[in-house]
């Protein structure tokens, strides 16, 4: 069976100029297949590059030498060296992402952040808006807080703006990092349904869940990433 | 799923662009492609060619060098070579252009209602209560309270200002807008206001933009991709948040660290 993702030889170095000119190693002919359904999690000590892999496979990281093959509007697409458009297409169509980091525009209502990937695939304003208040309700978002800002709302309310923005469409792929860490166990619950229900409509996952329980629950392996060499070396 | 997107050709197909005052050099070879609905930041530091570039591409200066490939409603043209007739006409109706300083895209001294309602009169417009409602259609768009339809500009403050110069610009349904550092000019919350606004008609009309901002909070906020400029080249060049999360030039990673976090 073809994968959804299939990572192959993958090289990183973070190189900083500005800082004497420091390299720092992270992938080393690193490789990776997620099959149609599979959901795996990256396991690892902090720091290994969990993050870093999904920022690769997200294209937010500009890959060193290798290839990111995803599976891609009935073809395969290598993520590395593709043009901007065609990554936006991906994230458009094939790949979603729930980082950990809330980024938008002050003054627009959390739910319009939460609608835009739907609006962003041509849906109307009603079906987005419609989707978007009951994923909000599920994860007790209270309704006066809908038409605000999430700039000003606490850790957890803007982590569950972000699992709702990334939930609302659905993706083949589904990158996730740390999607219940600030969570209430309520929340964490429910969090962990809307990802299974995912995995049951067929979407494939890699993600990083630091609670071994929910690892458990969630994921059908784990991949253990090792570090290459922890040193910095300056050339 | 259905993948239904019909924007499978660029509006716009920059080739290698140069422009040269004298031996001095404003901006060379630089290339991109920007498709329907996408919006391009340019930044970089002043004197780095990027004013001088978004005027090569939107038809106000002839470059030196190269082409602009723009596919307008009657067909692909080469800015840089068709006849004045016709990139006039391409210009008035299907781009539009939104200054720095408000006084450079408005009429000062004509009414807020006619600064919108002079592109649609030349447009071929005719009707007086059709402009007037269209008027007052857009100065409810971009906020701009109905009853001040007949003040003129010089009575509105700085974001106002900007404001009608966006509502003058879109009322005429282009397809392509030009911005000169839209926002730096604004106070913060004024900002704020202006990027949602830009963000929520570029989704809402399918815009296309190319911004020139030194702003990098902006672009990662608006833009979909960027060009980093440096001394007239594109030293770096990809998706927004790729350039600035993970920047590889020199000169990029000094701009990304450079940024003060509130």
């Amino acid at each position: 069976m073809k994968h959804m993702v299939d990572v192959d030889k993958l090289n990183k170095n973070f190189f900083l100029h500005t800082q004497g000119e420091a390299k720092i190693p992270v992938f080393r002919d690193f490789g990776l297949e997620l099959k149609p359904g599979e959901s795996v999690a990256l396991v690892g000590p902090s720091g290994v590059g969990k993050s870093t892999l999904l920022r690769l496979l997200y294209g937010n990281y500009k890959t060193g030498s290798g290839k990111i093959l995803v599976s891609h509007d009935g073809g395969s697409v290598n993520l590395s060296g593709a043009d901007p458009h065609t990554i936006l297409h991906i994230r458009k169509w094939t790949i979603g992402y729930v980082s950990q980091f809330l980024r938008v525009i002050p003054r627009v209502p959390a739910i319009q952040v939460v609608m835009e990937p739907m609006r962003g695939r041509g849906a109307s304003e009603e079906v987005s808006r419609d989707l978007a208040g009951k994923l909000l309700s599920r994860l007790r978002i209270p309704n006066r807080l809908w038409s605000l800002s999430p700039t000003t709302f606490s850790g957890g309310e803007q982590q569950r703006i972000n699992i709702a923005r990334g939930f609302i469409a659905t993706y083949p792929v589904m990158l996730l990092d740390e999607p219940t860490a600030s969570l209430d166990p309520d929340n964490t619950e429910t969090v962990v349904e809307i990802i299974k229900e995912a995995i049951g409509m067929g979407t494939s996952i890699i993600g990083i869940f630091h609670d071994e329980d929910i690892r458990n629950r969630l994921a059908s392996r784990c991949i253990e990433i090792q570090p290459i060499n922890n040193h910095t070396c300056s050339e | 799923m259905c993948i239904k997107d019909s924007d499978h050709i660029p509006l716009l197909k920059v080739k290698s662009i140069s422009r040269y005052y004298g031996r001095r050099i404003g901006c060379r070879g630089i290339e991109f492609e920007l498709w329907p609905g996408e919006v391009l930041g340019i930044v970089g530091e002043s004197g780095s060619g990027k004013t001088t570039l978004l005027n090569c591409i939107s038809g106000q200066l002839e470059p030196s060098e190269g082409a602009v490939w723009y596919a307008s409603n009657g067909g692909v043209i080469d800015m840089c070579v068709a006849p004045e007739p016709q990139k006039r006409l391409v210009m008035r109706t299907e781009m539009g252009t939104v200054y720095q300083n408000p006084r450079d895209g408005l009429r000062m001294h004509v009414s807020a209602g006619g600064n919108i309602g002079e592109r649609l009169m030349a447009n071929g417009l005719r009707h007086y209560g059709q402009v007037r409602r269209k008027a007052l259609n857009w100065l409810e768009k971009v906020e701009i309270d109905s009853e001040r339809i007949d003040d003129t500009p010089t009575t509105f403050s700085g974001g106002m200002q900007q404001r009608l110069q966006i509502a003058r610009n879109l009322v005429t349904g282009p397809r392509l807008i030009f911005m000169d550092e839209p926002t730096s000019g604004l106070d913060v919350s004024v900002q704020a206001r202006l990027l949602d606004l830009l963000k929520s008609l570029v989704t809402e009309l399918d815009l296309s933009m190319v911004m020139v901002t030194h702003d990098l909070a902006v672009t990662r906020l608006l833009a979909h991709r960027l060009i980093v400029m440096k001394g007239g080249k594109a030293v770096e060049s990809g998706l927004t948040d790729q350039v600035l999360d993970d920047p590889q030039h020199p000169y990029t990673q000094l701009l990304v660290s450079s940024i003060l976090q509130p």
